[in-house]
């Protein structure tokens, strides 16, 4: 079986590398993104059986992106993480909103995130 | 535009320390590698700096939002059981590991005008206290005063001097004992969200027998 692909969309670049390496040791293929633009663009053209999102971004902020590709019927099967440093209520109500399948509050638990990701690429697959 | 600047530099700040605490993370975890004792154990101390710290910015910045009147409150007609029952299984886990029992006393169900979910977040640092402080076990107990219904939670720890009491709930009290990793806002900021739900907040303590804190709110 091919490894999933996840598409990490985040502006950090030291979030985005760390998150690779353990996405990466845990068996996943990883392709990224720096702002919500090209978010989107490689949602669209990566072909990513899961994606984490970053809320707060350049170009296009992480709700905005969900929105979009929730809206298109061709992309809005693709789970979507949302990640944030926020961690008030209002927010969670907006991530929800935003169509995104879970939400989480970074600094990222590894073994949570990895569980979220695993719940949902099984449901998307079912 | 300060409200704005704070907000902004404070996610700034958060965003930095997340990619500090990713890293660390990652080689204190072992996923790039064994380390040995004594490396692991510098790093996990680094982690648990890193943590500490992020706690504090985001207590920073909720007490300057609550402060400014920029978190609103969704007030509605909620049950004190079913939340104290929720968040006695949140930190069972956590008291077990230290050898602590939580026993709840909340009796019939009782109804309060407030915000749920800020409820629960005044009892999971009202909890999280005990248990850092306490032994043997923690009362989480009803009360009822003129009008107000609320919870009081007792631990059986080392108690307060009366001088150090009027102090707790205002930030960074500086009563001593630093072990405990709170960020030093958890009293002061349980006491701002409790007063604007129209409440009100009381501790008390004696020394070698334990400290009670306790919430009351207007009954519906």
């Amino acid at each position: 079986m091919s490894p999933k692909r996840i598409l990490v969309i985040d502006d950090e670049p030291d979030v985005v590398m760390t998150l690779a390496m353990r996405l990466k040791v845990n068996g996943y293929e990883i392709i990224s993104a720096a702002d919500g633009e090209e978010g989107l663009e490689k949602a669209k053209s990566g072909n990513p059986d899961l994606i984490i999102c970053d809320w707060v971004l350049p170009k296009l902020d992480g709700c905005e992106v969900c929105k979009r590709l929730k809206q298109d019927p061709a992309y809005s099967k693709i789970p979507i993480i949302l990640c944030t440093a926020k961690a008030e209520e209002k927010d969670k109500d907006l991530a929800k909103e935003s169509g995104a399948e879970a939400y989480v509050t970074k600094p990222y638990d590894a073994k949570n995130l990895l569980s979220i990701m695993r719940d949902l690429i099984e449901k998307s697959a079912s | 535009m300060k409200k704005e600047f704070l907000s902004t530099a404070s996610h700034e700040l958060l965003d930095g320390l997340n990619s500090i605490h990713s890293s660390v993370e990652i080689v204190a975890d072992g996923t790039l590698g064994e380390l040995n004792d004594r490396q692991k154990n510098f790093l996990d101390r680094s982690m648990s700096a890193i943590r500490k710290l992020g706690t504090l910015m985001r207590d920073l910045s909720e007490y300057q939002k609550l402060e400014a009147d920029l978190i609103p409150f969704k007030t509605e007609r909620v049950g004190l059981n079913d939340l104290v029952a929720q968040a006695v299984k949140r930190f069972e886990p956590e008291a077990a590991a230290k050898g602590l029992t939580l026993a709840c006393e909340m009796a019939e169900e009782s109804f309060v005008n407030a915000d749920g979910a800020k409820i629960s977040s005044v009892l999971d640092r009202l909890l999280r206290n005990a248990i850092a402080f306490g032994k043997n076990s923690v009362t989480i107990r009803k009360i009822e005063q003129k009008g107000l219904v609320g919870v009081s939670i007792r631990d059986k720890g080392c108690g307060i001097h009366p001088d150090n009491l009027p102090k707790l709930f205002h930030p960074f009290p500086k009563i001593g004992d630093k072990t405990h990793g709170g960020s030093g806002l958890g009293l002061s900021l349980s006491r701002l969200i409790v007063e604007k739900m129209g409440g009100r907040t009381g501790i008390e303590s004696v020394e070698g027998e334990g400290t009670t804190v306790y919430f009351l709110l207007p009954k519906t």
